[in-house]
């Protein structure tokens, strides 16, 4: 019986629980496994009925399934693994999977039941399904979230996008009142001034106090307005990024000589304007034209805000290494508490009282130097005067080899 | 007496450039738009041309290379009148064979220093 020992241990020691019952449910057999999946001891189990190991709800239905088994012979469920419950004596309720098989023998037919607890397995299924059932639940509440953000960027995208469109369009707007302003008002501005000069010479033989007054405030005032028109345009041309110095060599001191002569015109009664030369070159390397612009606004500052029978001194020095020029008034000076804010755009000082200007010229003078790469300081006190400093550092290697 | 040809589309600027001028004594022609112009000045060879910059059709650039094609016309002085205030257009104008430029606006006094500057030469 050899046979009969091995199959008797194979049974005995199977990790899955086996149990034996004939055609009415009664167990005849049961293994250790089986014992210990169920919690009794074999002489408890043997010779009661299979419903002993099977929780309430599905005790019919193993019955009816029994039942249905036999009565029906239905042969397809035999084999067939089904997750069942199964009842432990301390009254706990496992899953487990049977296995089901029929066995003729002789006379009688007897089932075999493999059981195989499912407890861990369903444990974690559960917490797998639990894990998932969170993650799920994480994220749909990230994406609500990401929903949320996309929805926020997109509205915020579309506020960026059309504040910009208005930005453009306004300086587009911005764009087309400055070229209009500069040069559909200058038509205009040009017939004002020439019926003045025609006034002004009409006019003349008659000697009429008057007459002469006003037609020197209008040629005044058109002189002002065209200041200011020059003044939008630089700053336009500055900010469209537009204004790209061109560098070429020239003499200084020709040209301070030719702004004096054009500035002298325009300075109050017993002004005068002194310029003086250090160095023995007159070379610079710079833009002449936006260089020109700056010291004529300087200028045009000193006069302005000094008064009559006063000196300004305009000082050029070129040295091996930089160029610096000077312009020193002896006028209103700058309050302390204004000088950190002087080159900024519109500003103007607070005791420029009715002195007529735009705030820009300093402000165009100080981008002008930033674009040559030079830098302007200026040193004020109230009721003192004002020097203002530009410096720019040069290399003359090609100036002295051409003199050399 | 000298002969001046104004080219100007505006007519308060033009009339007053006219009245200055023949105030001192120059011989005036006009012209409102540049095509008129090219015709007078060919017709007329003028001592001295003013010439307006922006106009309708043919523009101050476009009467400046048509006079330069002529030989009875190209070598008459020639002087922008501008309202563009940028060095560029200036320089633009300058290299294009102006021999001088306005920039609106200019009172008579600057309107006749240029004129004489240029017959002096």
């Amino acid at each position: 019986m050899k046979n009969a020992d091995l199959l008797y241990s194979i049974i005995e020691n199977a990790i899955d629980g086996i149990i034996a019952i004939d055609e009415w449910g009664k167990i005849e057999s049961i293994n250790p496994s089986g014992c210990e999946i169920f919690g009794y001891l074999p002489q408890e189990v043997i010779g009661q009925n299979i419903t002993k190991l099977m929780p309430l709800p599905n005790k019919g239905g193993n019955e009816e399934f029994l039942n249905n088994y036999k009565r029906a012979d239905i042969a397809k469920l035999i084999g067939i693994g089904r997750e069942v419950e199964g009842l432990q004596k301390d009254g706990t309720v496992f899953p487990f999977r049977l296995g089901l098989s029929e066995i003729k023998n002789s006379d009688r037919k007897i089932y075999t039941g493999f059981i195989h607890d499912l407890t861990k397995e369903k444990a974690a299924e559960l917490k797998v399904k639990e894990y998932t059932g969170d993650l799920e639940l994480q994220v749909k509440e990230r994406t609500k979230s990401l929903i949320t953000t996309v929805k926020a960027l997109k509205e915020a995208k579309e506020e960026v996008s059309t504040m910009l469109k208005k930005e453009t369009e306004l300086g587009l707007l911005k764009s087309r009142f400055i070229s209009i302003a500069s040069h559909e008002f200058r038509t205009p501005l040009t017939s004002i001034q020439l019926s003045a000069s025609l006034i002004e010479q009409h006019a003349a033989p008659f000697e009429i106090v008057p007459i002469v007054k006003h037609v020197a405030k209008i040629q005044n005032s058109v002189g002002n307005l065209t200041n200011i028109l020059n003044d939008f345009l630089s700053l336009e041309k500055l900010e469209l990024g537009k204004e790209v110095p061109t560098f070429g060599e020239f003499n200084l001191v020709k040209l301070s000589e030719q702004i004096i002569e054009e500035m002298q015109m325009m300075t109050k009664p017993l002004q005068h304007i002194i310029y003086q030369h250090t160095g023995s070159s007159s070379l610079v390397k710079l833009d002449q034209n936006l260089l020109k612009c700056c010291i004529i606004n300087l200028i045009t500052n000193a006069i302005k805000y000094s008064g009559e029978n006063t000196f300004i001194d305009f000082n050029t020095e070129i040295q091996a290494d930089f160029c610096r020029i000077t312009i020193k008034d002896n006028g209103i000076g700058i309050p302390e508490s204004d000088q950190k804010h002087l080159f900024e755009a519109f500003f103007r000082a607070h005791n420029t009282g009715t002195i007529p200007g735009t705030g820009l010229g300093l402000n165009i003078v100080a981008r002008y130097i930033d674009l040559m790469q030079g830098s302007v300081n200026f040193e004020s006190h109230v009721n003192q005067g004002t020097i203002f400093i530009i410096r720019f550092q040069q290399q003359h290697e090609e100036s002295t080899s051409h003199r050399g | 007496m000298k002969k001046v040809l104004v080219i100007e589309d505006n007519i308060d600027i033009r009339e007053n450039i006219i009245e200055i001028l023949e105030l001192e004594g120059y011989t005036l022609f006009n012209a409102d738009s540049g095509i008129k112009g090219v015709d007078l000045a060919l017709e007329h060879q003028p001592d001295i041309i003013l010439c307006d910059i922006m106009m309708p059709e043919l523009d101050g650039y476009g009467v400046l290379q048509m006079l330069q094609k002529h030989k009875e016309t190209n070598t008459i002085p020639f002087i922008f009148l501008t309202a563009k205030a940028e060095h560029l257009d200036q320089r633009e104008a300058m290299e294009l064979g102006a021999d001088d430029y306005l920039v609106k606006p200019f009172d008579g006094l600057e309107l006749l220093s240029s004129i004489e500057s240029q017959l002096n030469k």
